[in-house]
């Protein structure tokens, strides 16, 4: 029983729940920092961070918050912890800190990290809580990195490792360039290019939810056809 | 009366312990963290510094002498002469750096010597507000000769407004440090 909760907690947020693509949270982040694989990347991991953190402190002082203050307290845990992730990334990341610029900040504000705590921490034990966390942001970082990935090869006809990671070998994989021909448009790694594909990528989503819907109304139909079809004979 | 005095203290001293703990938290990570902020922002100077006139001074020893800063200045931080290892003056890079509502901007600008047209902007610091469409549409284009540094409509205007009012202050500066003429100062890239 305690396992299969765990399991929910954990799964709900990278698929059933996404908070991006199902529940279309954290937009603003998605559009500006996917410009490269790379800051998706390392966006999603500090997003995680910053998550798990936030969750397991607010569901480990929640019979001490009174109601009334339940709001403040929660910003200021979260404030806490985007300040330290700030601190470490400048001190050990530059690059990605440079990269992701005034979003990391903006992590405070985010409507996930602030809407998993009142949503699920502040009700929940802190095991729980945690996996709530790592399945958001797992969720969350594979999410932007879809979009990510489309738009750098779109908008550059390359891959780039190791140009934020630094620990990282320097790769670049051609994609869309051959030689002196590159079929990149660089409309995609611009704003403009961010929201056509995540509308794109919400559409496909879409669809694929309609016709599994779809599926299973038939099957459901077929099989109630082949019970009024027995209970007949 | 009793019960909200309650009330009241339990709410302020549970939002003032969370506030303790975490400021706790903050200057512990601070104490860890705040020598390495301080070494990478000298390494990115150091660097910025070896581009401005990379062009100029190829693989040659450059050193980078600071001169004591005398008046205040609106935007500029830094000047350092610039002089090849034989002897030679290559120019003065000032670094310099300004904010206004939309986000903040630092740069190295480069000056060669003899002449108070501006050589290079190198980008030590760019808020993702003005993000690569200053660096794009302004900077690099200024840099390249592709744009004059006091034609700012370019996307990302205000920005490029406050590079503008940043070069101009250096010039103003480099007019009076090297005794240039005003006819001297009418800056292309």
């Amino acid at each position: 029983m305690a396992n299969s909760k765990h399991k929910d907690s954990f799964l709900a947020g990278i698929v059933k729940q996404n908070p991006l693509f199902v529940s279309l949270l954290g937009t603003c982040p998605a559009l500006a920092v996917t410009m490269n694989v790379e800051s998706a990347l390392g966006m999603g991991i500090l997003f995680t961070f910053v998550l798990c953190c936030s969750n397991v402190i607010i569901s480990l002082i929640r019979k001490l918050i009174p109601d009334v203050a339940r709001t403040p307290c929660e910003i200021v845990v979260i404030a806490a912890f985007v300040t330290i992730t700030k601190m470490l990334t400048e001190a050990f990341l530059p690059e990605l800190y440079n990269s992701l610029g005034v979003f990391l900040s903006l992590l405070v504000v985010n409507c996930i990290v602030l809407g998993r705590a009142e949503a699920f921490a502040k009700d929940n034990g802190v095991v729980d809580s945690l996996l709530d966390g790592v399945g958001n942001g797992i969720g969350y970082t594979w999410a932007i990195c879809v979009i990510a990935l489309i738009r750098e090869i779109l908008g550059t006809g390359l891959l780039t490792f190791g140009k934020i990671f630094t620990f990282l070998p320097f790769v670049e994989i051609p994609v869309l360039k051959f030689g002196s021909v590159n079929l990149a448009m660089s409309f995609f790694v611009n704003p403009a290019g961010g929201f056509l594909v995540l509308g794109v990528v919400l559409a496909v989503i879409a669809l694929i939810q309609q016709r599994a819907e779809k599926k299973k109304k038939f099957k459901k139909v077929a099989e109630m056809k082949k019970i009024i079809h027995e209970e007949a004979k | 009366m009793n019960e909200m005095l309650k009330k009241y203290l339990k709410v302020s001293l549970t939002l003032g312990l969370i506030a303790g703990c975490s400021s706790l938290l903050i200057g512990m990570t601070n104490f860890v963290t705040k020598d390495r902020i301080i070494e990478n922002a000298k390494k990115r100077e150091e660097d910025g510094l070896k581009k401005v006139f990379a062009s100029i001074t190829k693989e040659e020893e450059v050193k980078f002498e600071e001169k004591t800063i005398e008046k205040e200045y609106a935007y500029i931080q830094n000047i350092w002469t610039t002089t090849l290892a034989s002897g030679s003056e290559v120019g003065t890079i000032y670094k310099t750096s300004g904010k206004n509502a939309y986000g903040s901007v630092t740069l190295l600008i480069g000056f060669e010597k003899g002449k108070s047209t501006l050589y290079q902007m190198i980008t030590l610091e760019n808020t993702e507000t003005y993000g690569a469409k200053l660096q794009d549409n302004y900077i690099d284009e200024v840099n390249t000769g592709d744009r004059e540094f006091s034609s700012v409509s370019c996307g990302a205007t205000y920005g490029a407004k406050l590079c503008r009012a940043m070069v101009e202050e250096c010039i103003e500066d480099l007019g009076i440090t090297t005794g240039g003429s005003e006819e001297d100062t009418g800056a292309s890239a």
